[in-house]
C-alpha cells in the first residue's frame, strides 16, 4: 500500500475574536496592502490586495491577497452589523496558479501559521479593516500540511540546485517523498546514511574487479564506486554524478555467477548483486550539484526562519494529546490502561 | 528510515518519558511528520481503555476524555494497516519461532510485519525481541530496521 500525501485543504474557517469592518466597502479595490500579524510568533507580513468585492446587502465580501507570484489568499468575510459592530466569520482558501514547489511551500506555510500561531490579526488599513481571528483545524490536517511544506521545500532546493522545474502535481506517494529526500540529502549533506537492502552494481571482467571476491564468503565492508548515479524525482531523471556507496555488513548474493563472469577477464560488464545485512549504506556524492549560496528572496527566507516555531508548535500540540491520554488517571489506572493484552 | 512506533514506545510517549519525547521531536523535524502507528499498536492502546471501560459500572468521564485525546493522537500519527502482505510476513516469522516465543511475541510479530510490509522500521525499546523477530524474515526481506529508543 502506498500512502498519499494529499494536496492542501481547500478552505479553513475561523471565528473572528474582535474586529470591525466599515460598510459599504468599495466594489473593487486594488493596490492596497494587507497586513497579517502573528503576535505569538513575533512575525508579520504585508502583501498587496489584488481584488476585493462585496455582494450588495448580503454582508459577504471577498478579499484576495497576493502572497506570492502564484499564490493568492482568498478571505471570505461573512457577517452582519449588530449594534454598530460587525459580527463576522472568516474563511480562508488559497489559489495556487502554478503546481510548483514554491507555490505549495508558500501556501502551506501560511496555512500552518494560521493554524499554529494562535490568534492573528488581519488588517487592511486603507479599508479600515482590522480583525483578530483564530483558526482551528483538526491536528491531522495541520500535520499533513506541515508535511507538504517540508517536502515542497526540499523540492525547491532540488529545483534550484539543478536549475530545473520539476513539479506538475504535488500529490505525493511515500516513494516520491523518499526519492525527494534522497536527492535533497545528496545536494545538502553530500554524505548520508540511507536504507539499503540489495542492489546490482556493474563491474568489468578484468583484474581490478577481482577485489570483489575478497572475503566474498562473509559479511564485510563493501565500498563501491558508481561512475554516474542518476535518481528519478517525479518522473525526471537527475544526474548526481559520481557516488561512493559504502555497505557495512555487505554480502555478495550471486557469487557463483560473478566467479564465472570474472573468469573470462575479457572486460565485458556483469552485474554483482550485493545486499546489506544491516539494511543501510553510506552514500557520498562529491560531485552532486550544490545549492547556490545566494539567499532565497525575502518571503522565502522569512518563511524558512519560522521552521523552529512551527515545528515546536505542532510537536507541543501532539505532545499535549499524548499527555492528556493519561492525564486524568491515577498511577494504578494508568498501568491498567497501558498494559498489553494477555491472551493466554 | 521511516519509523512506526512499537506499543512500548507509544506508551512511553503517553507517560511523557523525556527520551521518547526528544526522539519524537527530532524525528518529526527530520521527516516533517510524526512516526506512524501500526494497527496492532493501536489495537493494544485501545484495548487498555476498552478493558477498563468494560469493567466500569458507569460511564467514567475521565476515561472518555483521555480516550478521546488518544484517538486524536492516533489520527494525527496515522495508522499502518494490516494487509495481505502483512499476514504473509507475520505467518513466515511466526512459523519459525518456538511455541513460547510465538505466544510471547504475537503482537510484536504483527508490529514488525506491518512495518515491513509498508517499508517502515520499528522504534522500540525492546531490542532483544525485535532482533529475534528480525532473524526470521522471509528471504525477500533482508532486514528489519530498528531504532532503539531507550533512556
Amino acid at each position: 500500500m502506498q500512502t498519499v500525501t494529499d494536496t492542501l485543504q481547500p478552505e479553513i474557517m475561523a471565528g473572528v475574536l474582535t474586529g470591525t469592518v466599515y460598510s459599504p466597502l468599495p466594489d473593487r479595490v486594488r493596490e492596497h496592502q494587507a497586513e497579517l500579524v502573528f503576535p505569538a510568533f513575533h512575525y508579520s507580513l504585508s502583501a498587496p490586495v489584488v481584488e476585493m468585492f462585496m455582494v450588495a446587502d448580503s454582508g459577504q465580501s471577498t478579499v484576495k491577497i497576493a502572497l506570492d507570484e502564484a499564490v493568492t489568499m482568498i478571505c471570505e468575510l461573512k457577517g452582519k452589523r449588530l449594534n454598530g459592530r460587525e459580527k463576522m466569520d472568516v474563511s480562508v482558501s488559497f489559489e495556487n496558479a502554478a503546481d510548483r514547489a514554491r507555490a505549495s511551500f508558500v501556501a502551506a506555510t501560511l496555512q500552518c501559521l494560521l493554524w499554529l500561531a494562535g490568534p492573528m490579526k488581519l488588517r487592511i488599513p486603507a479599508l479600515e479593516l482590522d480583525l483578530e481571528v483564530e483558526f482551528i483545524a483538526p491536528l491531522e490536517e495541520v500535520n499533513q500540511t506541515m508535511h507538504i511544506r517540508h517536502v515542497a521545500y526540499r523540492l525547491m532546493v532540488i529545483e534550484r540546485a539543478f536549475d530545473r522545474k520539476l513539479t506538475r502535481s504535488l500529490l505525493f506517494f511515500d516513494a516520491d517523498v523518499d526519492r525527494i529526500a534522497f536527492v535533497y540529502h545528496a545536494i545538502v549533506d553530500r554524505s548520508f546514511v540511507w536504507p539499503f537492502f540489495q542492489a546490482q552494481f556493474p563491474f568489468p571482467a578484468n583484474e581490478q574487479s577481482l577485489d570483489i571476491l575478497k572475503d566474498a564468503d562473509r559479511p564485510s565492508v563493501r565500498r563501491l564506486n558508481v561512475a554516474h548515479y542518476e535518481a528519478d524525482v517525479l518522473g525526471v531523471s537527475l544526474a548526481l554524478g559520481r557516488a561512493i556507496v559504502t555497505i557495512e555488513n555487505g554480502v555478495i548474493v550471486n557469487l557463483e555467477e560473478i566467479g564465472r563472469e570474472l573468469g573470462t577477464l575479457d572486460g565485458h560488464e556483469f552485474p554483482a548483486l550485493i545486499k546489506s545485512l544491516t539494511g543501510a549504506a553510506t552514500y557520498e556524492f562529491p560531485d552532486a550539484p550544490r545549492l547556490s549560496e545566494t539567499k532565497w528572496d525575502k518571503r522565502i527566507e522569512e518563511f524558512l526562519a519560522l521552521d523552529r516555531q512551527l515545528d515546536e508548535a505542532i510537536f507541543q500540540a501532539a505532545n499535549q494529546l499524548a499527555a492528556q491520554s493519561l492525564a486524568d488517571l491515577n498511577e494504578e489506572e494508568k498501568a491498567e490502561v497501558t498494559a498489553r493484552p494477555q491472551f493466554d | 528510515m521511516r519509523l512506526a512506533l512499537d506499543s512500548d514506545v507509544f506508551t512511553d510517549w503517553r507517560y511523557q518519558k523525556p527520551h521518547t519525547m526528544r526522539q519524537i521531536r527530532d524525528y518529526r523535524t527530520r521527516f516533517g511528520r510524526f512516526p506512524r502507528l501500526t494497527a496492532m499498536t493501536v489495537f493494544e492502546a485501545r484495548f487498555g481503555f476498552e478493558n477498563k471501560i468494560a469493567k466500569s459500572p458507569s460511564v467514567d468521564e475521565r476515561l472518555e476524555r483521555d480516550r478521546l485525546a488518544m484517538e486524536n493522537l492516533i489520527r494525527l500519527s496515522g495508522v499502518l494497516e494490516i494487509e495481505e502482505r502483512t499476514t504473509a510476513i507475520a505467518a513466515y516469522i511466526s512459523a519459525r519461532l518456538s511455541q513460547s516465543e510465538r505466544n510471547r511475541l504475537r503482537a510484536d510479530v504483527f508490529i514488525a510485519a506491518t512495518s515491513l510490509a509498508h517499508g517502515y522500521g520499528v522504534a522500540t525499546r525492546n531490542q532483544r525481541d525485535f532482533e529475534l523477530i528480525g532473524h526470521h524474515l522471509p528471504p525477500e526481506i533482508t532486514n528489519l530496521s530498528l531504532a532503539i529508543w531507550k533512556p
